[in-house]
């Protein structure tokens, strides 16, 4: 990289700033290559899709594509390439986010909880088998399942 | 702190993170934006990984006039970062250029979402016709939002280099501007990725 591609120091830099200039290379990829790379990866993964490679290997492969294509966009077009690495970390909190939000529910899924579709860990319906409760706290007699509520 | 004090902080020459506030502002409020779009990917995740029976994306909705719409909204952020480029050259002609030409890549997504949807619909496919229909039309939809947000934030920039409002001086408008649009291609290649072909 050049001098004159090189990023404004922090404090200085002006309006328009980030350290990019309108060369549009900046000693890495220009424009228009960053635009073929994502040119070829999107037309490769249509390819991929109609592809017989097995489901594993097609998910794989698809999320590889459509991050390498997301840092792409990011690092040039957004030129967070030029940017402190603490913005990366405000770009890709939202990521990491998905994947909690994902972890988190799946056991919420009905794959994850076979049993509550059965309604066997339905609190409302099926009550768990009564136990010997301590007798300052049992329930009046005859009261209704799930009158706690 | 005073009142003028304040503003002479948030007007003073130092940059936190090396970057000028309006656009320190915008990254963060793309962050922000980004957690909704994580939230429906993580449950459109959730409820796929749970239902045995979800269809093959692709054979219900079809990738190819999809992938093309990819194709260009990949073409309309190359030239918004060339009208970003041009600004910077204070040539406000080719900046009013490639800005229209970004905006017709925006129009010309949402005509094609239109047109999709329309299709679907007329095949029985809406929003109530269960999980795989819910979350696309949800997160396709909310994504469309953010498109048609930035087509009308482009035909502001539009006006502004056309009335002489926009010059070098005044790139970092561009600048934010293109950050936007970015992000949402950059949102719709994960959207694509997720939602047609996985």
């Amino acid at each position: 990289m050049d001098q004159a591609h090189a990023p404004a120091p922090h404090g200085d830099a002006g309006h328009g700033d980030a350290g990019h200039d309108s060369a549009g290379h900046h000693g890495g990829l220009s424009y228009f290559q960053v635009f073929l790379i994502l040119l070829v990866v999107t037309v490769a993964e249509v390819g991929v899709a109609y592809m017989d490679i097995g489901k594993s290997l097609k998910i794989v492969t698809f999320v590889a594509m459509a991050l390498y294509k997301a840092v792409m966009v990011a690092a040039y077009f957004m030129h967070l390439r030029f940017e402190k690495p603490l913005m990366w970390v405000i770009a890709a909190a939202p990521l990491m986010l998905g994947v909690i939000i994902a972890i988190g529910a799946y056991p919420d899924s009905e794959k994850g909880t076979p049993p509550f579709k059965e309604g066997v860990l339905d609190p409302w319906k099926d009550p768990a088998p009564q136990v010997e409760a301590p007798h300052d706290a049992a329930p009046a007699e005859g009261a209704p399942a799930g009158s706690h509520r | 702190m005073s009142q003028p004090a304040v503003a002479e902080h948030l007007l003073s020459e130092r940059r936190p993170l090396g970057a000028a506030w309006d656009k320190l502002m915008m990254w963060l409020f793309l962050g922000s934006d980004a957690m909704g779009f994580a939230a429906l990917l993580g449950l459109y995740a959730t409820l796929r990984l749970g239902d045995v029976q979800w269809p093959v994306p692709q054979e219900v909705l079809g990738i190819n006039f999809t992938a093309l719409m990819t194709f260009v909204l990949i073409c309309s952020s190359v030239t918004m970062v060339k009208s970003f480029e041009a600004i910077q050259k204070d040539d406000r002609v080719a900046c009013w250029r490639w800005l229209f030409a970004t905006f017709l890549g925006g129009v010309f997504f949402l005509a094609g979402q239109c047109y999709e949807y329309t299709h679907l619909v007329e095949h029985g496919v809406t929003l109530s016709s269960g999980n795989f229909a819910g979350t696309f039309f949800c997160t396709t939809g909310f994504h469309g939002c953010h498109v048609f947000g930035g087509v009308v934030l482009l035909g502001i920039a539009l006006a502004k280099v056309s009335s002489g409002a926009i010059t070098k001086h005044q790139a970092n408008f561009i600048e934010n501007v293109g950050l936007y649009w970015h992000f949402v291609d950059l949102v719709w290649i994960l959207v694509f990725t997720f939602i047609y072909l996985v």
